[in-house]
């Protein structure tokens, strides 16, 4: 059979499958009728022997490029995104990803730099009035000096606490996310934003409770201090080995190790925007409250306790190893 | 031109598959077992699909930040409490982070930009991505837009599928979907009956013979007359003069009919 005699022929399949496409583009799953959807898979079929038929036989350049472009969009249409399934989700977050975090070298790695880091220069800022200054900068200090002066949560009232509930999710969260994106230059800058904020944090601890405005200030920081820290470390961890998998490739290439790890990272960042999320509306909500210390103290006894269940308890299951070497 | 033996012929799949690094292509093969060839997008368009969205970001927080001023007694006047700019904050942070992976997981790959630009985010295997890989590249896009460096700028120039670094971790590339430029089904619509006793029935082409004519026949139709004589003329010389034509067989025609021959021939 002639070429020309196979376009003619095979024409009108093709505008057929066009119009599917438009059809197709803008409804979502639900909104298919399956019948169509059946006359689609066909026609795409064939269109996919006639491409192979057309770089065979030569075919025009024209007609085989149109060709290669209905089989691509066809193609994309087909095989969609899949449905987000709010099971598969709470399986990965309450299984999978705690053990993960659990077995991570780089959550250990995160953990103790972080925290060597914090109490090292708490412990420098303490001793030495100057290194406070050194760090933060004398009007930094002042400014936290003058903000802890009043005993807190006197004159808060529920507008500006849900203010800065906003402003802690926008600030805090927004740089653990980009925390997390640099880990992918080797790691080195979840490395650097997690040292920075460990010395700068540690440094206006240690200035601030041997202020006169001590207790003032412990009163506010208590409460939501171990989701916030945690984030912290979570975020460094999963920039980290995001970082690591260009490193160590496991016997893979570079690209390929980046993409296997990719996901699971993002699980991880997943987790810290959480924590993010909850530590800020504690810090909003909670912690300006004018209450015993007590209180705070217990929520920051409740939470921790919840971090460790989350990730010592959760994690002790060997889902995530297991879905690891799968 | 001389021509082939049948064996010297090289088998037609290795063309496709050879030495693609210099096209702006990346060939897939589906679960139907055909390789198809995807357009990838360059740093200009995707730079621009990213500004569209940028534009339309922009514009909406400025509205919603406008009308916020306005109901809560910034400039006086008190219609609703100071504390919706805690949740304009809130929203802020998700629209931020989450608009890019929110738009492209659920409209198959397509950000508003990118669709007005034609653009759509696909997988390596050509298949749609999915909430995950559409989440990671676009918090990744961070790393990518360090200033002033770029990294994403350097790393599409460093790979065959223009990815950037936020791509390669979530193992995704962008392609161009040209809808707009949709190319003519070519065909002769001319007969070309009458010519075909001329053609020797012995003829066998080489395959770059049928791909010069694939590529005449396929064009003929955006050339002026006169062009497609000049252009058919260079090889129907050397047809005349090989099977000793009679002059008055018109160029264009005949090489239409030669290429319906060659490959028509070639499915037989």
């Amino acid at each position: 059979m002639k070429i020309s005699e196979i376009i003619e022929r095979r024409t009108p399949d093709w505008r057929e499958l066009e119009s599917d496409l438009s059809w197709m583009r803008n409804r979502r799953r639900s909104e298919l009728d399956s019948a169509r959807v059946a006359a689609f898979a066909r026609r795409y079929r064939a269109v996919c022997s006639d491409l192979s038929l057309a770089i065979s036989m030569r075919f025009p350049e024209g007609t085989t490029r149109y060709l290669h472009q209905l089989v691509a969009e066809a193609h994309t249409q087909l095989y969609r995104s899949e449905s987000f399934r709010i099971g598969n989700w709470l399986t990965s977050l309450f299984v999978e990803v705690p053990s993960r975090i659990l077995r991570d070298p780089c959550t250990w790695i995160a953990f103790f730099l972080f925290w060597s880091l914090f109490l090292g220069s708490l412990a420098a800022a303490a001793l030495r009035p100057d290194f406070a200054v050194a760090v933060v900068g004398e009007s930094t200090l002042s400014n936290m000096d003058s903000m802890y002066a009043q005993p807190i949560g006197e004159k808060a009232e529920a507008d500006s606490r849900a203010v800065m509930t906003g402003f802690y999710v926008f600030n805090n969260a927004g740089i653990g996310l980009k925390c997390f994106a640099s880990g992918i230059f080797l790691g080195v800058g979840s490395l650097i934003t997690l040292a920075f904020n460990a010395i700068f944090l540690g440094a206006i601890f240690g200035h601030m409770l041997t202020s006169p405005a001590a207790d003032n200030f412990r009163d506010f920081v208590t409460a939501h201090g171990p989701f916030e820290l945690t984030a912290v470390v979570l975020s460094a961890a999963a920039g980290l080995r995001l970082g690591w998998a260009i490193l160590d490739t496991k016997g893979w290439s570079r690209a390929e190790s980046l993409r296997r790890t990719g996901p699971r990272t993002l699980e991880m960042a997943g987790v810290a925007t959480i924590l993010f999320l909850l530590a800020a509306y504690i810090e909003g909500f909670f912690s300006p409250l004018y209450i015993a210390y007590e209180y705070k103290f217990a929520m920051a006894i409740g939470t921790s306790l919840i971090l460790i269940f989350y990730i010592g308890i959760l994690g002790l299951n060997n889902r995530g190893r297991r879905s690891d070497a799968a | 031109m001389r021509e082939q033996t049948p064996q010297s012929r090289p088998p037609l799949s290795s063309r496709n598959l050879g030495t693609r690094t210099l096209d702006t292509t990346t060939l897939v093969v589906t679960p139907e077992n055909v390789a198809f060839d995807f357009h990838l997008a360059g740093p200009f368009m995707r730079a621009l699909a990213l500004t569209v969205d940028l534009a339309i970001l922009i514009g909406f927080v400025t509205v919603v930040g406008l009308i916020l001023i306005f109901s809560t007694g910034v400039l006086g006047g008190n219609i609703i409490g100071q504390g919706f700019w805690g949740i304009f904050l809130f929203f802020l942070f998700f629209l931020w982070w989450g608009y890019g992976g929110a738009m492209e997981a659920f409209n198959n790959g397509q950000t508003l930009g990118k669709k007005a630009l034609g653009l759509r985010v696909v997988s390596y295997s050509g298949l749609a991505i999915n909430a995950s890989q559409a989440m990671l590249r676009n918090i990744l896009r961070g790393a990518d837009l360090v200033p002033p460096f770029f990294p994403g700028v350097f790393a599409m120039m460093f790979n065959e599928r223009f990815q950037r670094l936020g791509d390669l971790a979530s193992g995704t590339m962008v392609v161009v979907e040209n809808r707009g430029a949709r190319p003519s089904i070519a065909r002769t619509e001319l007969s070309t009956q009458n010519l075909e006793p001329l053609i020797p029935k012995h003829f066998d082409p080489s395959v770059s013979l049928i791909e010069a004519l694939a590529a005449y026949v396929g064009q003929r139709k955006e050339l002026s007359v006169g062009r497609r004589r000049e252009l058919a003329l260079i090889l129907f010389e050397h047809f005349r003069r090989a099977w000793s034509l009679p002059k008055s067989v018109d160029p264009d025609l005949f090489l239409c009919a030669l290429y319906e021959r060659a490959a028509g021939g070639r499915a037989s």
